[in-house]
């Protein structure tokens, strides 16, 4: 316990004043000749022991009296803040995105930066104070000592909230470190965060683990901000419904919204647009998104020309604005060239294996007289070089690898190099694979990365697809109609690489039944292969047949072109680092990166062949799209990139109680509740001067009470 | 101040004169030596019939019961109750503990004042009264002790010893002297006739000795009466603070709070009481409590009242 007015302890000493008062009161004694002596000897005798106990326990009662009057003046505080002595203060302070929500106009930071120059205030004569922020990094942003924190007020007031998800660990452990050779007497770590769960959870174990270790001469006070959000609409995603974008066409979008409080949020709108036209977008209006529910909204977005986009997502505004908006960049084209190559050229279309994958690619073309999606079929012997030049992806369906219709072995050789230019190639595997060592076979075994071995079912028992194991990337498809109902189709023959078990190799989308990988997909360089242990004929699987057959074509195809292409979306806590194929797009060799808000920041740039990775010399801290410009003119280079925050920071805004963190900490530390005025509420954080005055009242009442009775008021 | 005298002196000629009306009785027999209206433990040849009885050589004949003879040809006497006066023998308090209460309301005041009534109702009845003083022995004048007189001349020596006297609270001693249990005790041994013994006295001495006392006076056929004079502050014990009570007795002094000890105080007190009344009421001791600082009237009257009353229950009876 510690004490805001010190000195006022002084008081304490007036705890002497009854003693006095009862000496000078004995000093005159009235005389009074006696003659019943003996009957007052009696009753002293019977009662002195209980006037004696009831002597002392009243002077306790007023000794205590005086003595809790002047601690409870002194303003005794639970927590040892603000402190008695030179104190070693650590504010660390939480940046992360949820401290931007607002809390009647003032934000969750702008709360807690308050409250901690109230702190500074209060800190004795030679104390040091020093500033670190953390969200899921930790920066040291001031220092100052002997009372001069000028510093630290400074930066204190030029904090703003990041995008980044919060992890309070680092922030706990720079805190600890930083305490460690103090050498003053007191050392405190005070956090003052929004105490969002995902900030204790990331790395819980590892602030367990610190906490237990925490030497006893530092303590550990937590001052929250904020309350909990009612309503808050989270924008989690957006994509195309298709899966490709043409130009001049409007197509329908899915952008994903949630509200993560727990009342409903009624009469909003949810908008998409592009980022260069934000007015030309479209909307649609919800009526009511109740509590904790996700729902998928459909818009249609014209892109008018082919290109490089950021599309933008937004919906309603509540006090937490950063999670209601989303961008994505996309590349829209005016046509796709697809190549499908089969196995066998065959008079009956429905024997060959291609058949019912080309009608799928055509049917998503989505105007019939004008095709934008071109599909080309041809069989593997007659598949050459040439038509390497006029695809954009090529599906390779079981073709024959041995004999007069085998695949073209130049074909196959060249097929390395075209991916590497940002191409993707879907290799089926069927019944026309070849035992043997893969050297000496077929080169495209090369590429595939060895010779896939068939799986047979058994008689009365097919093989499915789990849809439980597919990855995260590929997730969000899967788990909404009709891609959900896949686990129905039958697979009667499948086929499984031995190497694909080795990570390295890439990443599996989603595997058999009994655990085989169904679909496997790897970068190679530039582009994309995607290896499928099946084909998509009737003599392997019963899936063509069926509603989930063309959306699987269309997902596949969409991510394909999707990841071939360089990546243009990232988490807003990585670098940010892009890369440019063409070196002769490129204009000067000074560029800028323009922030959302306008602001621009140089950048740096190194090749690495024909690649040129753009680096910033700074991390960003702002979600959304940013652009990388040369100065100066517009029409030499410009690309996009969106940086997007996690959703997690808006799930929980309420942020965890006192014991919650207490439970997860694995100990009990000081906490506090700063509110919407800091200043005042922070000064009573933690303050028993209240309860100690209700204490001194009781023990007035029962002394005065007690004094009645016992026939000794003061 | 003289008015208040004049007053008090009347209040207390008036309290003589109906004491006087009501008179003094004793309620036992008792022995005496002249006929008076007492009754004696004798059976004499006055008015007062009690009983007849079969004639014995040597009797009176002019007792002999003629009527009766002629009835019951047996010769048969008549007997009479001899009346006779009694002795008082009055013990008056003045010890030390007597000085108690400020002039006009101390106890060794009310006690003469008690006293003297007694004497004057006693000897206008042709009682014999006798009066010890009960001090403290103490250097210079003894306490006068005069003994029955039914002379009305020694009454006024008897009322000017008794007003000459004042209690001398006695500090130098270390314990407390049991003056009324001695004077018992001689009264005791020395007085072989039945009588009367008024004790006027606060009775603060170690109660089981006294106690034995006066059940020695009861059982030798005296008629005992206590007069118990008590100040409303000794059962009350008002005081609030700080107080040094200092014995009238002793050189014992105690400092405390009143206020604390009043109430195990009075309920000592009051036990106390109660065992006394107690014990008076199985000994047949008439026994009055008399607070000092109230007129006695109302108490003193009521008790001589009560013994009239009694008186002549126990004749018709």
């Amino acid at each position: 316990m510690q004490f805001l007015i010190p000195w006022m302890l002084a008081g304490t000493l007036a705890a002497g004043v009854p003693l006095a008062l009862h000496f000078l009161r004995k000093s005159k004694p009235v005389v009074v000749p006696w003659a019943a002596m003996a009957f007052l000897r009696r009753s002293l005798r019977e009662t002195s022991r209980k006037i004696r106990f009831r002597d002392l326990l009243l002077l306790i009662c007023r000794m205590a009296l005086f003595i809790l009057l002047a601690i409870a003046i002194a303003r005794p505080t639970l927590s040892s803040l603000p402190l008695s002595g030179a104190t070693d203060a650590v504010l660390v302070m939480d940046i992360s995105q949820s401290m931007a929500t607002q809390e009647a106009g003032v934000s969750r930071l702008e709360q807690a930066t308050d409250a901690a120059k109230v702190l500074l205030e209060k800190l004795p004569l030679g104390s040091s104070a020093r500033l670190i922020t953390v969200s899921d990094r930790v920066e040291e942003k001031a220092f100052g000592q002997s009372g001069k924190f000028d510093t630290v007020r400074t930066a204190l007031e030029s904090l703003q909230p990041t995008d980044y998800a919060g992890d309070y660990y680092p922030g706990f452990e720079a805190a600890m470190e930083s305490l460690r050779n103090s050498p003053l007497p007191v050392k405190q770590v005070i956090f003052f965060s929004d105490m969002q769960s995902s900030g204790w959870q990331r790395q819980n174990a590892s602030l367990r683990s610190l906490l237990e270790k925490l030497p006893e001469s530092i303590s550990v006070q937590m001052v929250k901000v904020g309350t909990p959000v009612p309503i808050n609409i989270q924008v989690l995603d957006l994509e195309s419904a298709t899966g490709i974008t043409f130009s001049g066409q409007r197509l329908p979008w899915l952008v994903h919204v949630r509200n993560t409080g727990d009342q409903p949020a009624s009469d909003f709108e949810v908008r998409l647009s592009l980022t260069d036209d934000p007015e030309g977008g479209e909307s649609v209006r919800v009526a009511r998104l109740e509590g904790g529910e996700e729902r998928v909204i459909p818009i249609d977005l014209l892109v008018p020309r082919p290109g490089r986009f950021a599309v933008e997502a937004k919906a309603g505004s509540d006090r937490f604005a950063r999670d209601n908006q989303k961008a994505k960049i996309i590349t829209a084209r005016d046509r796709l060239r697809v190549l499908v190559v089969e196995g066998k050229s065959l008079v009956d279309p429905f024997r060959t294996n291609g058949f019912f994958l080309a009608h799928a690619l055509r049917s998503s073309t989505g105007d019939a007289n004008a095709p934008r999606l071109e599909v080309k079929t041809i069989s593997a012997a007659m598949a050459g070089p040439e038509h390497l030049e006029e695809s954009d992806v090529i599906f390779l369906v079981d073709p024959v690898l041995a004999g007069s219709e085998q695949l073209r072995t130049d074909f196959a050789e060249q097929l390395p190099n075209w991916m590497k230019t940002g191409h993707g190639l879907i290799y089926f595997a069927g019944k026309n694979v070849l035992a043997g060592n893969p050297e000496e076979l077929h080169p495209i075994y090369t590429l595939i990365d060895g010779v896939p071995q068939p799986w047979k079912a058994d008689a009365n028992k097919a093989f499915h697809l789990d849809t439980q194991s597919v990855s995260t990337e590929w997730l969000g498809r899967f788990q909404s109609a009709p891609l959900n109902q896949i686990s129905q189709a039958d697979f009667s023959a499948i086929y499984n690489w031995p190497s694909n078990n080795s990570s390295s190799k890439g990443s599996q989308i989603v595997s058999f039944s009994n655990g085989t990988p169904a679909m496997w997909i790897q970068k190679f360089s530039n582009g994309i292969l995607l290896k499928a242990g099946w084909t998509p004929d009737l003599e392997c699987t019963d899936l063509p047949l069926r509603p989930t057959f063309v959306p699987l074509v269309q997902t596949i195809l969409a991510r394909i072109l999707e990841q071939s292409e360089p990546r243009r979306i990232f988490p807003v806590e990585l670098p940010l680092a892009i890369q440019s194929n063409s070196r002769e797009t490129l204009g000067k060799e000074q560029f800028v990166w323009i922030a959302p808000d306008g602001h621009k920041y140089p950048s740096k740039h190194h090749y690495e062949g024909d690649r040129r990775i753009f680096e910033a010399e700074f991390q960003p801290e702002r979600s959304g799209v940013w652009k990388l410009q040369s100065p100066g003119s517009d029409e030499d280079f410009s690309t996009q990139v969106a940086l997007q925050s996690s959703p997690m920071e808006g799930l929980e805004l309420g942020g965890l109680q006192g014991p919650e963190i207490d439970e997860i900490l694995g100990r009990k530390v000081y906490h506090h509740q700063a509110g919407i005025t800091p200043s005042e509420s922070w000064s009573s954080q933690g303050e028993l001067s209240w309860m100690v005055m209700v204490l001194v009242g009781l023990l007035f009442l029962f002394e005065t009470f007690f004094a009645w009775w016992a026939g000794k008021p003061l | 101040m003289s008015s208040s005298r004049d007053s008090t002196s009347q209040s207390q000629q008036e309290l003589l004169k109906r004491a006087k009306q009501l008179g003094l009785r004793a309620l036992t027999l008792v022995d005496g030596l002249r006929v008076g209206d007492q009754a004696s433990p004798l059976r004499g040849f006055s008015i007062e019939f009690a009983q007849h009885r079969e004639y014995v050589p040597g009797d009176d004949l002019r007792h002999l019961d003629w009527r009766g003879y002629a009835r019951t040809e047996r010769f048969i006497v008549k007997q009479y109750d001899q009346e006779t006066n009694y002795t008082a023998h009055i013990l008056l308090d003045l010890s030390g503990s007597m000085a108690y209460g400020k002039p006009g309301e101390s106890k060794y005041e009310q006690a003469q004042l008690l006293a003297a009534v007694i004497s004057q109702v006693g000897i206008s009845q042709a009682n014999a009264i006798g009066i010890k003083i009960l001090e403290e022995p103490q250097a210079g004048e003894p306490a006068p002790n005069l003994p029955p007189s039914t002379k009305p001349d020694r009454l006024r020596l008897l009322l000017d010893s008794i007003s000459r006297r004042k209690p001398i609270p006695e500090r130098n001693r270390e314990t407390q002297v049991p003056i009324i249990e001695t004077a018992i005790r001689e009264l005791s041994d020395k007085v072989g006739r039945r009588g009367l013994v008024v004790i006027i006295s606060d009775l603060f001495e170690p109660w089981e000795p006294l106690m034995a006392q006066m059940q020695g006076l009861r059982i030798r056929g005296h008629d005992v009466m206590v007069l118990h004079v008590l100040h409303s502050h000794e059962i009350d014990l008002p005081w609030e603070g700080q107080v040094q009570f200092e014995d009238l007795e002793s050189s014992d002094f105690l400092l405390t709070q009143p206020h604390l000890l009043r109430a195990s105080y009075q309920k000592a007190l009051q036990d106390w009481l109660e065992e006394i009344k107690s014990f008076c009421t199985k000994s047949r001791i008439e026994y009055v409590l008399v607070p000092s600082d109230q007129p006695p009237d109302e108490s003193l009257l009521s008790m001589l009242a009560q013994r009239l009353k009694k008186r002549r229950i126990g004749r018709t009876s």
